[in-house]
């Protein structure tokens, strides 16, 4: 669906994608990850066809980025806006129309999204009036307008509050169940991981993780459980564990050669009284924040 | 209908101006506004009426009273066209209320100390032989005062000639032989004939029409720099940009607004027909409308066609350059200095059409615009100026359409310190 190969970019000196090699496959969920200034933007305005790479390939839809598919993307930038004087409705047609859909089914449309995202009584209100999650709102609603095939959304989730950021991962999973491909990149790990299916992290301008967001845990998971009891960790220390205090829990990383029963045997036997348990999979962010600082070493 | 990315942006910028409260407002009140700036000072002036007091030291003792009759006589004349159904407004003269006083034997200290504590206007000195000088000497406050001066002048030269005519012991009759004067009728040549017309309205037409074209361009080209900025400071240019073609989205926007802009002069050009038929009597019986030819109107369109397009296409890119409006004028004064000088040189070209300077000025294309079509509102120029003219302009403007394009490419997404020369020429390069 979407293809980058070896893509260049710089800007004056500053290599912005040192060759960026990414697939991403039709009807999923993508999440591009990164630290700020890692080149997350510059890929996926290089995608709209907003600047063109320096060298390498890019295929969208088995086409290159640009006028002929715009109509099939749906885009989210990551500074967004709106006219300040601009009745809410009008800017949906606007944008509606900008992606060849006709005026009055943009209008139809415009008005049953922004019903479904409770803004109704906005539609003919000026975007100044609106705050900023409602503008925001209004803005995802113009990316999804049309139907694209293809949603791209650059921190979709920035300036939410958090009943916002769970109706808009509600509408990207629906979307995504509909068929739509989503590339969405975000700072929002905890939220992201919830619901994307697969990722790339990228660092210095340069894909350093991708994969299914399962199998990269899998990869990134030590040997490691999660278990609630009301006593302390000193009657945890079993087979060299090390403990760690976790939330409500303890988060007890076990010896590579140790399985977790043995532990637990050990625990249970020693007349700990052990509330729940279950394996302690590394959390997107604790990946993000292993690889990253690996790859800035 | 579907329409294509360029057709969508004009359709949003046209219908925005529309839209506008600015828009009517401005469309109602401009052509007030230029009324005000052109004729009402000079009309204001003329039927301001007043008292002045002239103190009149008279040694010869007929001067005065010939003085004094003259007004007097003025004063009936100008109350009895006031009453006159049939009178135009520009027949009905103010009512310039001069009183003479006879101060004759007054020492000049006195006159002076009156006139200094207000309790006179001015004063006049008759010489002794009246019928022999050259020149009266006529002290006062105020002499600014162009009105009163003028009709003291007037009352004087008058009186002077009543006495003339007496001492040669001429009638009534072959008095007012001596006195009548013509009134100089002008025709403007045209093609196919001659029409009359008042050089003193058509000073005014040629004035109001240039002047309106002038603001136009300066109004809707400013537009154009304000709207870039808007879409660049809220960010929208970002989607925007993902849509339409950069190139696309400059000139959807410029030919939107420029859509505007017509529909303005549409709508000046419906009313001015409207009351060239008479629906107004005062300004149809001053003659003061400018009566634009069809030649002159079609003019009028494609000067400031080519006009606006110009100006608009570097305030695209002014706008582009920048990060906000403050930043963005003290460049779009740059742009804003070759649509004031045509204003400057206006007078000089009104005077001499086919001067030297006027021909090499209308050619330049950046005063083209304003000052060719001033030359064909004055004394249309040979065609082949016209011609040429036309098409130096219209290549300037296909130059700073692709200039200003690429500017206005690479701007719009640009944020942060301002471009200095070396990055405008890499981003024309690009």
């Amino acid at each position: 669906m979407i293809t980058l190969k070896n893509v260049v970019k710089s800007y004056d000196h500053f290599m912005a994608l040192k060759g960026i090699d990414l697939s991403i496959p039709r009807g999923r969920i993508f999440g591009l990850l990164g630290p700020n200034g890692a080149g997350k933007t510059t890929m996926i305005r290089i995608l709209m066809d907003i600047i063109r790479p320096d060298s390498g390939e890019v295929w969208i839809l088995d086409t290159k980025p640009g006028l002929g598919i715009q109509h099939k993307i749906g885009y989210l930038p990551e500074e967004r806006g709106l006219y300040r004087k601009m009745k809410v409705v009008d800017h949906l047609v606007f944008f509606g129309e900008l992606k060849r859909m006709k005026a009055a089914d943009a209008r139809r449309k415009a008005l049953d999204l922004l019903e479904r995202f409770e803004l109704s009584e906005w539609a003919n209100k000026k975007a100044e009036s609106l705050s900023k999650g409602m503008q925001q709102k209004v803005q995802f609603i113009g990316a999804i307008l049309h139907e694209p095939e293809i949603l791209i959304l650059d921190e979709p989730f920035s300036g939410l509050d958090p009943i916002n950021q769970e109706l808009m991962r509600d509408e990207i999973i629906r979307l995504a169940k509909s068929g739509k491909t989503i590339l969405f990149s975000t700072h929002v790990l905890p939220q992201a991981e919830q619901f994307i299916d697969e990722l790339a992290l990228i660092n210095h301008g340069q894909v350093v993780l991708t994969g299914g967001l399962q199998k990269i845990k899998d990869d990134y998971a030590e040997n490691r459980i999660f278990l609630r009891t009301a006593h302390g960790p000193e009657r945890l220390n079993f087979r060299d564990a090390a403990i760690e205090s976790k939330g409500e829990g303890y988060s007890v990383t076990l010896p590579p050669d140790v399985p977790h029963r043995d532990y637990l045997k050990e625990v249970l036997g020693s007349g700990v009284d052990v509330h729940s348990f279950r394996p302690d999979e590394p959390s997107l962010e604790e990946v993000f924040m292993k690889v990253v600082k690996h790859d800035n070493r | 209908m579907m329409l294509n990315s360029m057709m969508v942006v004009l359709k949003k910028e046209y219908l925005q101006r529309l839209k506008s409260v600015a828009f009517w407002l401005s469309t109602v009140l401009l052509p007030f506004f230029m009324v005000a700036m052109v004729i009402l000072p000079m009309l204001l002036m003329m039927r301001q009426e007043a008292k002045f007091t002239v103190a009149v030291s008279d040694p010869t003792g007929t001067f005065l009273p010939a003085m004094q009759k003259i007004q007097a006589d003025t004063s009936t004349a100008i109350n009895a066209v006031k009453l006159d159904p049939k009178a135009s407004a520009m027949d009905r003269q103010p009512q310039m209320d001069m009183t003479f006083q006879n101060a004759t034997g007054q020492k000049v200290e006195e006159l002076r100390a009156q006139v200094e504590q207000k309790k006179l206007d001015g004063y006049l000195i008759i010489p002794a032989d009246p019928l022999k000088a050259d020149a009266f000497e006529f002290y006062a406050r105020n002499l600014s005062n162009f009105a009163a001066f003028s009709h003291l002048e007037s009352i004087a030269n008058r009186a002077l000639f009543l006495l003339k005519s007496q001492s040669l012991k001429l009638n009534d009759q072959d008095r007012a032989f001596l006195a009548k004067r013509i009134d100089l009728k002008g025709f403007r040549i045209e093609k196919g004939g001659a029409k009359e017309e008042k050089g003193f309205t058509a000073f005014f037409a040629v004035m109001g029409i240039f002047i309106t074209l002038y603001m136009l361009i300066l109004i809707y080209g400013q537009f154009i720099m304000r709207a870039v900025l808007e879409e660049k400071t809220t960010r929208v240019v970002e989607i925007l940009a993902s849509s339409v073609p950069p190139f696309q989205l400059m000139m959807g926007k410029i030919i939107g607004v420029s859509l505007a802009g017509l529909t303005q002069v549409a709508i000046w050009g419906t009313c001015l027909l409207v009351l060239s038929a008479g629906a107004f009597g005062f300004i149809a019986s001053t003659g003061s409308l400018p009566s634009l030819t069809a030649t002159q109107l079609i003019f009028f369109v494609v000067f400031f066609l080519l006009g606006y397009f110009l100006y608009a296409t570097l305030y695209a890119a002014v706008g582009a350059m920048f990060n906000n409006e403050q930043e963005a004028q003290q460049m779009s004064m740059v742009v804003v200095i070759p649509v004031i000088i045509p204003v400057l040189l206006m007078q000089s070209i009104i005077t001499s059409p086919d001067s030297t300077m006027s021909v090499v000025m209308s050619m330049i294309p950046i005063f083209t615009p304003l000052l060719m079509y001033l030359r064909i509102l004055v004394e249309t120029p040979p065609v082949w100026q016209i011609a040429l003219s036309l098409v130096l302009t219209f290549i300037t403007l296909i130059g700073a359409i692709y200039v200003c394009g690429k500017i206005y490419r690479i701007g719009i997404l640009m944020y942060g310190k301002r471009p200095n020369i070396k990055e405008l020429w890499r981003w024309v390069r690009a």
